[in-house]
């Protein structure tokens, strides 16, 4: 991961976000944090584009899942790696639907996963998602 | 002693009325003698009888003062004895059965404020189940009047003649459920938040350059919050099983493939394991994937622990009529005769278990349990001691067992090839 490599990083418990954060921003990449669904929407539209999105899922004012919804709606296709503690099966079904370029990190990570599905993600950047032409 | 007070009186007011009375000497007594027998138990009343019958005998039959008299009036003494015993014995078991009435009555009253203030609908039905007595609260639920008389009460047709029938209202118990429910999600989920953080500093700390003994406290504490997230998750599962609220999605699974995948995952297990399937088919089962793969890696590394060190662990996958059967076996110490009914129940952790050592929250069996029956399938287990231990479990099978393509050299991912359609069974 270059430091041009741009990371968006939400979630609503700031020592988490901080943690994740510190260990993409040691990784090498170039970090900017968000502590709920709409700041994620906020940030990405003031301090975009971004190469990869990394979000929690159960936030206030909008849930990670619900921004990134909105985010592919407005025909943005990066790739989004969602981190949930939450044990719900359907979860692995609305990750999915974020198109290829989504993956799926469960709490608790370790610092190889983040690095190797991240590593992934950018290595295939190619949005897969239906762009409005 | 009370119940001599009356016949005193009577010997008192007949002495007293003297000349007046004869020569009908036995008859004032005999009220008294009623009216006695109502505070004395039956010894004192047969005393009392007795000793009025002698005190009359002494001090009014004539001649007085005197034991010997005409005989004819031993007759009187003897109906007056008799009559006087008569009463005692039936006053006494009067009283007692008086006694036992009202302790029904008030045993009755007790019953009757319990049922009437049950927050439930208690309804009796009569013999011709027309009505019948019902409770207030039960009579509010049918809209009707408190004050409703409780006897006549009409009771749906549907109902059998002579029954009770008692109506729970459920609702704050769901209410109080569900909120069980919810607190055990958010319980489990808050939990992994700042476990992942313990976990990835911990990482991040591993490449800090750190001493050898800083490295060691480091991936220690790194693995208790691992376990202590295991330890969530079980109890997430646990209660997602006993609210019934485990949601498993069914796909068609290749069992041999699934089983083949969790041993080589592990590099410990796939050393020490030999997975045996069916030479010339494939198990496919209805079944959820990551749900199977947790049951079979908790069975492969129970084996592992409490299998005896450096012995090969048996997985066998075969087909069972109607289910696919996984078998894993391991050498050692064994699990005893007692402990066997017990093994896949909440917390249970046999006496092995508890003196290994080896840390476990005691749910992993109780969960493995939870999960095959969710499949439609059975658990259980067999051990010889200090010779093998088998547990078994099953999942009903989709469809026939398949044959295994001979001619494939490339794994392939389930779906039968088209140039095997002339071995299909």
């Amino acid at each position: 991961m270059s430091g041009h490599t741009r990371i968006l990083v939400a979630d609503d418990d700031l020592q988490l976000l901080n943690t994740v954060a510190e260990a993409l921003r040691r990784l090498g990449a170039d970090v900017v944090q968000a502590e709920s669904g709409a700041e994620l929407i906020e940030q990405l539209a003031s301090e975009g584009p971004f190469d990869l999105v990394v979000t929690d899922i159960s936030m206030p004012w909008m849930s990670g899942m619900q921004a990134m919804r909105s985010v592919r709606t407005v025909g943005l296709g990066m790739p989004v790696i969602v981190m949930t503690a939450l044990g719900d099966e359907r979860v692995s079904a609305q990750v999915q639907a974020l198109g290829r370029n989504a993956a799926l990190l469960r709490k608790p990570f370790e610092l190889n996963e983040l690095e190797s599905v991240a590593a992934m993600l950018l290595s295939s950047k190619q949005p897969s998602v239906d762009r409005p032409s | 002693m009370l119940g001599f007070f009356p016949l005193g009186i009577t010997a008192v007011v007949q002495w007293a009325l003297g000349p007046l009375i004869y020569p009908h000497v036995w008859f004032l007594f005999y009220p008294s003698l009623l009216i006695s027998s109502w505070t004395m138990d039956r010894r004192s009343g047969l005393i009392a009888t007795a000793l009025s019958t002698g005190l009359i005998w002494w001090l009014f039959v004539p001649p007085e003062h005197a034991f010997v008299k005409d005989p004819q009036e031993l007759f009187a003494a003897g109906v007056f004895f008799s009559t006087g015993t008569v009463i005692i014995v039936f006053n006494d078991r009067l009283r007692k059965t008086t006694e036992r009435l009202l302790k029904v009555i008030e045993e009755r009253r007790v019953f009757a404020a319990l049922i009437d203030n049950s927050p439930d609908f208690i309804g009796i039905t009569d013999r011709d189940g027309q009505s019948g007595y019902v409770t207030p609260s039960g009579r509010r639920m049918v809209g009707l009047a408190a004050d409703h008389p409780a006897e006549n009460t009409t009771i749906p047709d549907c109902y059998p003649a002579g029954a009770t029938m008692i109506v729970q209202v459920v609702s704050t118990l769901k209410e109080l459920e569900h909120l069980r429910e919810e607190w055990a999600s958010v319980v489990a989920h808050d939990l992994q938040q700042p476990i992942s953080v313990i976990v990835l500093r911990s990482d991040l700390l591993l490449h800090e350059g750190l001493t050898e003994t800083q490295t060691e406290d480091v991936r220690e504490v790194r693995s208790a919050a691992k376990r202590l997230s295991r330890m969530v998750n079980d109890l997430m599962d646990a209660s997602l099983l006993e609210t019934s609220r485990m949601r498993i999605t069914l796909d068609r699974l290749d069992l041999g493939q699934l089983v083949r995948a969790v041993v080589e995952r592990d590099p410990d297990a796939a050393a020490r394991t030999d997975v045996r399937t069916p030479i010339d088919s494939r198990l496919f089962v209805k079944g959820d994937e990551q749900r199977l793969e947790q049951v079979v890696t908790n069975l492969l590394s129970n084996a592992l622990k409490y299998g005896a060190p450096e012995t090969q662990i048996g997985l066998d996958v075969r087909d069972a009529g109607g289910y696919a059967e996984v078998l894993v076996t391991n050498r050692g110490p064994g699990i005893p005769g007692d402990e066997l009914p017990f093994l896949f129940e909440r917390y249970f952790r046999s006496r092995a278990a508890r003196t290994s050592g080896t840390k476990g929250s005691g749910l992993g069996l109780y969960i493995a349990k939870g999960l095959v029956e969710a499949h439609g399938g059975r658990i259980w287990a067999e051990s010889t001691p200090a010779e093998t231990t088998t547990f078994h479990f099953t999942v009903p099978l989709d469809g026939p067992p398949m044959p295994t393509p001979v001619l494939s050299s490339s794994p392939d991912e389930g779906a039968l090839q088209p140039e095997f359609e002339g071995i299909q069974p």
